[in-house]
């Protein structure tokens, strides 16, 4: 055996080891596949969509799908649906991946503090976690949503200040358990400063379930986003959003079924496959986990 | 166990302080509540003539303190709509959000649990793989879409069932159906993972090579066992199936709790929104409670400290 296939062999067990379970697996590869059509489509929304997604025709109100020029229909102020969702998918995975992401970064920097020097700072900051567990996740994001002012970007403020928590007692967990390790002590006495330790010793170390949990905050925020947005707040009309599209086409549900169709469709789709990636992640990251 | 159930009551009775407190300070600075209550022509002076006579020219530590000392009495202050008091505005819509959860929770259970013993009984075979989809189709559908579907197939197509409000079985069904995919799904997931586990058990494969009945085995020794940790998730379901109510409300105009909650924000009516977030805090940790308790009476190896 040359050095060369050896070192190819050896390097990073775990992208073998995700590389078979996926050819295993047509199932998850088609979400994954599904995941890359949406956000494809979604960058490519100005190049696909003619015109301008909020562009009323009041001639071709309520067209039924397959109409020629559209093909999913269109809405009741005679908007392109197809158009719309189009860029709807840019709204939802906005939100989804930017505040499952940042809400990942500031819980786990605060689970980190709290688990690394425990005491007040971490008796603090967990019971705030309580207070905002206490909470049904819906009806927070609602509240807050509806304090801080609505739209696309406080949306985004509103899921990671509620996402947050999460990540920190998952962070907080495992740092505990890591900082006793010997590795940290050994960091320690070789004069790691405290910031050093945390980053570069514990953090690589507790990265794993975090990346799980994020995944499968993606998928619960872009449906928070259309369950906040459908009940009024969020998102605003005239935006394209899959939920405020579908809480305007509530209003025509014995006309047009196709307004609350589609979006709905686009809407589980997108949630089923990455939810279904986050299961799958969970399985390949973690080999205590049995997978059946 | 009593003391364990007297520190739990305690931790919650300070974690729903602190959620009063925090709604108390995000609503007040979320903007002037004086402007809400007076008619939108009023001159700046009468508008400081009400602000004085809410007391909202005190230091906000003043307004605390009278808001904590009122809520303790029970008193949220009064819904600037209906000119009546938060409490029993929001209480009176209880009784409603109680029955959909009730309802939704009997679904899950009723449906969610011999659908994961299925498939945990044809564990690999086509039939789990269907069950499987189901489960994990009831988890990423949305319950308001689903509540919409619901309208559009049995109230808009074969007009069966009205689309909304509240009365009878027949308001009853679809609201409770839509708020129940979620709970169903996991039910479904986490019964066919405990049986299979059961199943493989030492004590199965003795039963089997005994001779004795399969169906004695899969009932009694088998499902008997596995239904302890299936009971246990109860207590979080009912937790969020409170939360999923209020959205699914919303899309029945079922008249609970999530209902006036949503109507309340849209009216900016704070007394009420205050009342019932803190109501929802003190129900969602009654429910983490009973499920902490639920795990204890049912499995005796667990000793509460």
């Amino acid at each position: 055996m040359t050095a060369a296939t050896l070192a190819q062999k050896s390097s990073r067990p775990w992208v073998v080891s995700a590389k078979r379970a996926l050819a295993s697996d047509l199932w998850i590869t088609s979400f994954m596949a599904l995941l890359l059509v949406v956000t494809l489509v979604a960058a490519l929304a100005p190049v696909l969509v003619d015109g301008n997604p909020n562009q009323p025709d009041y001639a071709a109100r309520l067209a039924a799908p397959l109409t020629p020029g559209h093909l999913a229909g269109t809405d009741q102020l005679g908007r392109d649906v197809l158009s719309r969702l189009i860029y709807g998918a840019r709204v939802s995975l906005l939100v989804g991946f930017v505040s499952a992401i940042a809400a990942g970064i500031v819980g786990t920097i605060i689970g980190l503090v709290a688990g690394h020097f425990g005491g007040t700072v971490d008796a603090v900051l967990m019971r705030l976690a309580d207070v905002q567990l206490s909470f049904p996740f819906i009806l927070l994001a609602l509240v807050i949503n509806a304090i801080i002012g609505l739209g696309l970007r406080n949306i985004i403020l509103t899921l990671i200040i509620v996402g947050w928590v999460e990540h920190a007692r998952i962070a907080r967990g495992e740092t505990i358990v890591v900082r006793e390790r010997e590795f940290v002590h050994a960091a320690r006495l070789m004069g790691c400063r405290e910031a050093r330790i945390i980053f570069r010793h514990v953090l690589p170390n507790i990265l794993t379930p975090l990346i799980v949990v994020a995944t499968l905050q993606v998928s619960r925020f872009i449906v928070a986003e259309a369950s906040v947005s459908f009940l009024g707040f969020g998102v605003q009309p005239p935006t394209p959003a899959w939920g405020s599209m579908i809480s305007e086409g509530r209003d025509y549900i014995f006309t047009a079924w196709w307004l609350i169709t589609f979006p709905g469709v686009a809407l589980v789709l997108l949630a089923l496959s990455v939810n279904m990636i986050g299961d799958w992640l969970r399985d390949v990251l973690d080999p205590k986990r049995i997978v059946r | 166990m009593g003391r364990f159930v007297a520190v739990r009551l305690f931790h919650g009775v300070v974690v729903v302080f602190l959620a009063v407190t925090a709604v108390f300070f995000m609503l007040r600075l979320s903007g002037d509540p004086a402007l809400l209550y007076v008619p939108i022509d009023t001159s700046p002076e009468e508008i400081e003539a009400v602000r004085e006579r809410m007391g909202l020219n005190d230091p906000l530590v003043v307004q605390y303190a009278q808001f904590i000392t009122d809520a303790a009495k029970g008193d949220f202050g009064d819904s600037t709509r209906q000119q009546r008091p938060a409490t029993e505005v929001v209480l009176e819509r209880l009784p409603a959000t109680l029955e959909l959860g009730v309802a939704a929770l009997l679904i899950a259970m009723v449906v969610g649990i011999p659908l994961g013993v299925f498939a945990a009984l044809h564990h690999g075979s086509f039939w789990d793989r269907i069950a499987s989809l189901i489960a994990v189709l009831g988890q990423a559908l949305p319950n308001f879409w689903l509540g919409l579907l619901l309208i559009l197939a049995f109230s808009v197509s074969l007009n069966w069932l009205p689309t909304g409000g509240r009365g009878g079985l027949q308001q009853l069904i679809m609201p409770a159906i839509a708020l129940s995919a979620a709970s169903m799904a996991r039910y479904a997931r986490l019964s066919r993972s405990i049986m299979l586990d059961v199943l493989h058990q030492d004590y199965i494969r003795t039963a089997h090579a005994k001779g004795l009945n399969p169906t004695r085995i899969i009932t009694i020794h088998a499902f008997k066992n596995a239904s302890i940790s299936i009971v246990t998730i109860t207590g979080l379901e009912v937790g969020r199936l409170l939360g999923g109510a209020v959205v699914v409300e919303n899309v029945f105009a079922w008249p609970g709790l999530g209902r006036v909650t949503v109507q309340a924000l849209e009216n900016r009516d704070f007394a009420i929104v205050t009342f019932a977030v803190v109501l929802f805090a003190v129900l969602f940790t009654m429910a983490n409670l009973l499920a902490d308790l639920a795990y204890g009476w049912f499995n005796p190896q667990v000793r509460y400290r």
